[in-house]
């Protein structure tokens, strides 16, 4: 009983990060028809970047949760504008170059990183003390803030002209345009937010584990995961579908074991085959 | 003019297999070079049995899965059971049919929910070795050499050397092609070009697109099934890291260097790739971004693959190799001063400068 309350506040960090990482890959998905297989690599960018920038520069974490994410997100627009942009509409073209994207990333970073993992020393001190479980401080931050940044894009998505723009362009490009929507710039606002918010996904994961150059390929498959579970494209499904793989891996490390990460794929091949539209997805 | 084409094409092929048999002596067996035709031969057959699939319009990214598959039965009937190798290797083959055609019998799914799902079976392939300990768990797995090949009074094959390998992957090689050319020149490969066009189109002509594509899948399961086979006691151990969905990745990029939409293209696409590798400085991590980097150069350049080089070259001679797609994105002013640059150095020699 002891370990209900510490699997719980453990799968909600992992819950919340998936989440983070699902919703960046839904926008990207939904907007511009893209599935960004180098989501994971972006996500051990942030991790690495903070890494470098803590240890590095000494510059202050707060700051470094606006630096890396901006720089990751600018990387983004960029990838967009030369590599995606002039292959839209080419799905199968698009599909082969974004891996080959993730690969140059994650090899890149092996090659300037080192394959050995390293640690970063947390910033920050401090616990407290919530039902009998601990909770360091990072930890308190993480749920903070990606709590924060789930609320600001629901309400950019919701409440905003760029955003209801770029939820237009995902429910119908053709139309969307016909309105006078630039899908030019709705894509390249997709990438930024999407890149700039899974890099803050590794930044915020990066001092509670090590950060190694090969932490993107797992966490890419766990964003398909939750992805398939939530629904393709879907905005609640990819928060539903994080925390609930967040949790379901939480209790099933601890209490069945490392088998459970072969169960999580199992249940996608599942959901896959009879009911594709996962939780939220459209039909 | 027609007769003649034919025999050029005939004679080539000769020439080619020629070559191909008299290898080991042209590059007195060095072992290096031997290695990386035998790893160019593996990739030939995992690149075109893909395609295969391909071929029927699914894009299928599990072919590495139904490798480990054959690599891992070859590996326990030996070890495990004492079969003798031939038997398990081609066990390998049939083991890895069986698994694809209840897989794909089991899920009627299409476009990208087939990706990801081939995607996710990988995993569950690589899993599932990592969590059974009969399997070796996470450990390698060692893998004896093929039994020798007796024909009394004559003479022995034993596989100690890469070169016996080396034939042993030549003939593998030439099954495969020639299996697959019939496949997919033959009345099932019409059929099957029509499903990748529009599926209710071939079915409304009576061609059962699910059962099409299931036996394909299947086929091309058993190409892989058997490679992994050969894989394994020429690698001598084999482990879960051999079967990633990056390995699975690297046999589309070949496939798409060498020009997806045809039949020559994936070998061309796994030579190419295959001795780029193994000759550029550099392993490891190194070699990846040389794969991707090809690729990209690939989609944007020469969206066709290395094998529409030959027509890309015939169309857009005079006015340089700069690719369709390209042309069009270039801004006028560029264009403009490229074919400029072309028309100075004169429309005859056009091709041979670059």
């Amino acid at each position: 009983m002891d370990l209900i309350i510490p699997c719980l506040l453990n799968g909600l960090v992992s819950g919340l990060i998936y989440a983070l990482l699902a919703a960046g890959f839904n926008l990207i998905f939904g907007a511009a028809r893209i599935v960004f297989f180098a989501h994971g690599e972006i996500y051990m960018l942030g991790a690495i970047g903070a890494y470098w920038l803590i240890m590095g520069t000494g510059i202050p974490y707060p700051l470094v949760l606006i630096l890396v994410p901006l720089g990751v997100g600018l990387f983004g627009v960029v990838v967009e504008r030369i590599i995606f942009r002039p292959l839209r509409g080419h799905d199968f073209p698009i599909f082969v170059s974004s891996l080959a994207l993730a690969m140059i990333i994650s090899n890149s970073a092996l090659l300037t990183f080192g394959e050995r993992p390293k640690a970063i020393v947390s910033p920050f001190t401090g616990k407290i003390v919530l039902f009998g479980a601990v909770l360091t401080m990072d930890r308190l931050i993480l749920i903070f803030v990606s709590v924060a940044v789930i609320t600001a894009l629901y309400l950019f998505l919701h409440r905003t002209r760029a955003g209801r723009a770029i939820r237009a362009v995902s429910q119908d490009a053709e139309s969307a345009a016909l309105v006078g929507i630039s899908m030019n710039r709705t894509n390249m606002q997709t990438f930024f937010i999407a890149l700039a918010i899974c890099a803050a996904g590794g930044v915020l994961i990066a001092p509670l584990y090590v950060v190694d150059a090969f932490m993107g390929t797992p966490v890419l498959l766990v964003t398909l995961i939750v992805v398939v579970l939530g629904g393709l494209g879907s905005f609640p499904g990819a928060i539903i579908g994080g925390l609930l793989l967040g949790l379901i891996q939480s209790f099933g490390y601890t209490f069945i074991g490392g088998v459970t990460s072969l169960i999580s794929f199992a249940v996608v091949i599942i959901v896959i085959i009879f009911r594709p539209r996962g939780l939220y997805g459209r039909a | 003019m027609a007769v003649r084409r034919i025999s050029s094409t005939k004679v080539i092929l000769t020439l080619l297999a020629a070559v191909l048999l008299a290898m080991p002596v042209i590059i007195s067996q060095d072992p290096r070079l031997l290695h990386t035709f035998v790893m160019a031969g593996l990739a030939i057959i995992l690149a075109t049995s893909n395609r295969l699939v391909y071929f029927t319009g699914s894009v299928h990214f599990g072919h590495i899965a139904f490798y480990a598959i054959g690599a891992y039965t070859a590996v326990l009937l030996v070890t495990k059971l004492g079969v003798l190798f031939w038997f398990a290797f081609l066990a390998a083959g049939v083991v890895a049919g069986i698994v694809a055609l209840a897989f794909a019998a089991a899920t009627k799914v299409k476009g990208f929910y087939f990706t990801l799902l081939t995607l996710a079976f990988v995993e569950v392939v690589r899993l599932t070795i990592t969590f059974t300990p009969a399997l070796g768990a996470s450990r390698a797995m060692r893998c004896p050499p093929p039994n020798p090949i007796t024909i009394p009074h004559l003479f022995t094959i034993e596989f100690a050397t890469r070169v016996e390998y080396y034939y042993f992957i030549l003939v593998l090689v030439a099954i495969t092609l020639v299996v697959l050319y019939l496949i997919e020149k033959s009345q099932v490969g019409a059929a099957l070009s029509g499903i990748a066009q529009s599926e209710p189109l071939a079915e409304s002509i009576g061609i059962n697109a699910a059962r099409h594509k299931v036996l394909t899948f299947s086929i091309c399961a058993v190409f892989a099934g058997l490679a992994g086979a050969f894989y394994a006691p020429y690698a001598t151990v084999i482990g879960p890291s051999n079967f990633t969905i990056w390995a699975s990745v690297i046999i589309w990029f070949q496939m798409v260097v060498g020009g997806a939409d045809s039949f020559w293209g994936p070998v061309i696409g796994a030579v190419s790739l295959v001795f780029l590798r193994e000759f550029m400085p550099g392993t490891g991590a190194y070699e990846n971004i040389y794969y991707a980097v090809a690729v990209l150069a690939t989609l944007f350049f020469l969206p066709g693959g290395l094998v529409s080089l030959p027509r890309v070259v015939r169309q857009k001679g005079s006015k340089g190799m700069v690719s369709l797609r390209l042309r069009e994105r270039l801004p006028k002013r560029v264009l403009a001063s490229l074919v400029a640059r072309r028309e100075k150095q004169g429309g005859k020699g056009d091709t041979a400068s670059r």
